[in-house]
């Protein structure tokens, strides 16, 4: 049962940030002898995020505390409207995100998995974070999803948005009345 | 991670942290590429072990063999310096080896282990290591490990700075 709470959480938003590592990722990466670095994304989530923009328009952007060329590579490939790496200060990061984004925090879902992540949780609209994060994130959330990281967590994240604020059109794709793309 | 009370009266001691790369802060595992290239696969939650184990003043040295040009990446990436052996990394240091703990996972881990101030084995080590060790932990090898022994020692060094990350949140 969805509490009241989360279903108003749900319907406000516009905009979902992510972390990667973690949340797009299970959480480890690869470094090759070159020093780049290769992670393992769910194809799941890229769709996830074509059906929430096309049916709702939401905006999505990426904030990394790592620092590599594939984090790049993946926000071209999510199509990031912002890719911040390398913040050290995920807090100070975030708020400045919203302001070049011009959205309201309220408007704004965030999902991350560690103790770097509870600055941008506690200042966004919609807390969201994975089933297998640091246990001292759970608390900070109003969203924990039962995907681990790396398998799906966007992708069920935006099912929920889609579900809280265009249900008809969501069950149009599920009982195959309407196309998926 | 549960510590028995004698290996507890060592830990007051402890001013540095040894730990090996492969089998602790990897699974022990190592890829080839197809130009015979070396990879390996790291948790990315060890870093931000290391950086709560640092704020509180705590030294950190890894340990690898043949120290190859990945792990040395690796390790700058962290802001890690990597040694030989368990003596080279404690004469960087300048601590002996009660003032340390150590991670291992494997039977040329058991020597540090017996010495070290704090032994600490992996959940998937060896049983020779998991004797020799005062602890092991829940996590195994390149599973977040690193980060367990990091926050318990956090705990016992400073545990409103482990409180406050929890509740208000971390910068690196």
């Amino acid at each position: 049962m969805k509490s009241a709470d989360l279903d108003a959480r749900l319907r406000r938003i516009r905009l979902l940030v992510s972390d990667v590592d973690g949340v797009l990722t299970d959480g480890t990466l690869r470094m090759s002898a070159e020093g780049d670095e290769d992670r393992r994304y769910c194809q799941r989530d890229e769709d996830g995020l074509r059906l929430a923009r096309k049916i709702m328009g939401l905006r999505f952007a990426l904030l990394s505390a790592g620092n590599s060329d594939g984090l790049l590579g993946l926000g071209n490939r999510l199509e990031a409207e912002a890719i911040q790496v390398g913040a050290t200060n995920k807090e100070v990061a975030f708020a400045a995100m919203l302001q070049s984004l011009d959205t309201p925090a309220a408007e704004t879902a965030y999902v991350g998995d560690d103790l770097v992540d509870i600055g941008p949780l506690r200042l966004a609209g919609l807390a969201c974070t994975v089933c297998d994060a640091d246990p001292a994130v759970l608390p900070h959330a109003q969203l924990v999803t039962s995907a681990r990281g790396g398998t799906g967590v966007i992708y069920e994240i935006c099912e929920q948005l889609i579900r809280a604020q265009h249900p008809e059109q969501l069950d149009d794709i599920e009982n195959g009345k309407a196309s998926w793309n | 991670m549960e510590l028995n009370p004698i290996a507890r009266l060592g830990l007051r001691y402890v001013q540095g942290l040894v730990l090996r790369v492969d089998g602790v802060l990897t699974d022990g595992t190592v890829e080839h590429d197809y130009r015979g290239a070396t990879c390996r696969r790291y948790a990315v939650r060890d870093g931000i072990g290391f950086a709560l184990l640092r704020q509180t003043g705590c030294k950190i040295m890894l340990v690898a063999e043949d120290s190859k040009r990945d792990i040395a990446i690796r390790a700058e990436r962290l802001l890690l310096e990597v040694e030989e052996s368990f003596y080279a990394a404690l004469r960087r240091l300048r601590l002996r080896a009660s003032h340390v703990a150590y991670i291992g996972s494997e039977l040329r881990d058991v020597k540090a282990l017996r010495e070290a101030g704090l032994a600490v084995a992996v959940a998937d080590a060896v049983p020779a290591a998991k004797r020799a060790a005062d602890a092991v932990t829940e996590a195994g090898g390149g599973g977040g490990a690193a980060r367990e022994v990091c926050e318990f020692l956090v705990q016992e060094r400073e545990p409103r700075m482990l409180e406050q990350a929890r509740t208000c949140g971390l910068s690196l």
